[in-house]
């Protein structure tokens, strides 16, 4: 056996260092919450993530989880998705563009109790002026099974300074223990 | 900086298990990485939270291998976080895991572990297991359900994620 005591950093060197991410902001939510803003997003990284442990009163085992990206409305988002539920493969497509960014799901109350969905949501070149903006997304809730891939398309070649995070299609909340964190990325 | 290395390890003689113990409560998230080496055919790595190897994980695995893609249900193969399917009963070496394993300390909710595999010989696989337990997790370990060794040169870093 190989017994490495984390307080101890005895072996294999251990030395402390850094990764090139920055927290920007976390939402840590107590109460129901229908969604959370991070605005004011600072131009000077390269790449932002999202961090999301969530979790959504409805009742329903799993609810949309969405973006809005700068106070965008409007029909401007597309995605493409692979979800592997228990056995299953299949892949989805928004097809026309709509009035938010799917980047995944979170369980609801009808899913089993103390189960939370987790995704991190990457958002490429998001200061950028010249390019339509795209997302990666990994994750899963292993509540009901699903593991997903999601990449979307927002057609806007502004800098993203501001993300809505919520369930815009159905309009649910977020329960309490949900915690959606931002980073950004280095260069 | 929110990432923080909390130690890491390479193995100079092959181990069964690989234990990290006394994990930092300070972070929100913890981050693991595993390069194997040295493997055998038949097994897969199984990763268990706090030494805990009842049947309390599930999970899903969506995987390639190959021409060929599907879906795994893990409830079968519960007495640990299974790292890899494809990939690890393969017998290649420097295979690659990392797993991401968010809110590790609080104790109000079931905790996730996002795993991604890729054997470049082998396939690639993305999972989320859950662990069925609210504790905060303190420890780490890393082990075969077939009685097979981690082999020379396989690493493992851990990294604390704060938020």
């Amino acid at each position: 056996m190989s017994l490495l005591p984390l307080g101890l950093l005895s072996q294999g060197g251990g030395a402390s260092g850094a990764v090139g991410f920055q927290l920007i902001s976390t939402s840590l939510i107590s109460t129901t919450t229908a969604s959370v803003t991070f605005s004011a997003i600072p131009a000077t990284f390269k790449h932002l993530q999202l961090r999301i442990v969530g979790r959504n009163t409805d009742g329903a085992t799993f609810r949309s989880l969405t973006l809005r990206l700068n106070g965008d409305t409007g029909s401007n988002y597309g995605y493409q998705s692979m979800r592997g539920q228990n056995t299953t493969i299949s892949g989805a497509t928004a097809g026309a563009y709509q009035t938010s960014l799917l980047i995944g799901e979170t369980p609801g109350a009808g899913s089993a109790a103390n189960g939370f969905g987790s995704l991190f949501v990457d958002l490429i070149d998001y200061a950028n002026t010249t390019k339509i903006k795209t997302t990666k997304t990994m994750g899963g809730n292993a509540a009901t099974n699903d593991v997903i891939a999601f990449n979307g398309t927002w057609n806007s070649t502004a800098a993203i300074t501001s993300i809505l995070v919520s369930d815009a299609v159905t309009s649910t909340s977020f329960a309490a223990g949900t915690r959606i964190s931002l980073y950004g990325r280095g260069n | 900086m929110s990432f923080t290395a909390l130690g890491n390890i390479t193995l100079t003689t092959a181990q069964t298990t690989i234990t990290l113990s006394s994990i930092s409560q300070a972070y929100r998230d913890l981050y693991l990485v595993i390069t194997i080496a040295g493997t055998g055919s038949g097994g897969s790595p199984l990763l268990r939270a706090n030494n805990d190897a009842g049947l309390n994980y599930t999970g899903t695995v969506l995987r390639a291998n190959g021409t060929t893609a599907n879906g795994v249900n893990l409830t079968s193969y519960n007495y640990g976080a299974m790292l890899g399917i494809y990939v690890a009963n393969s017998g290649s070496n420097n295979t690659f895991f990392d797993v991401w394993m968010p809110d590790y300390a609080t104790t109000d909710k079931h905790k996730n572990m996002m795993i991604r595999a890729n054997g470049a010989s082998s396939g690639v696989e993305m999972q989320i297991t859950k662990w069925n337990n609210t504790s905060a997790v303190t420890s780490l370990v890393l082990t075969f359900g077939s009685g097979q060794t981690w082999g020379i040169g396989t690493t493992v870093a851990l990294y604390g994620v704060t938020a």
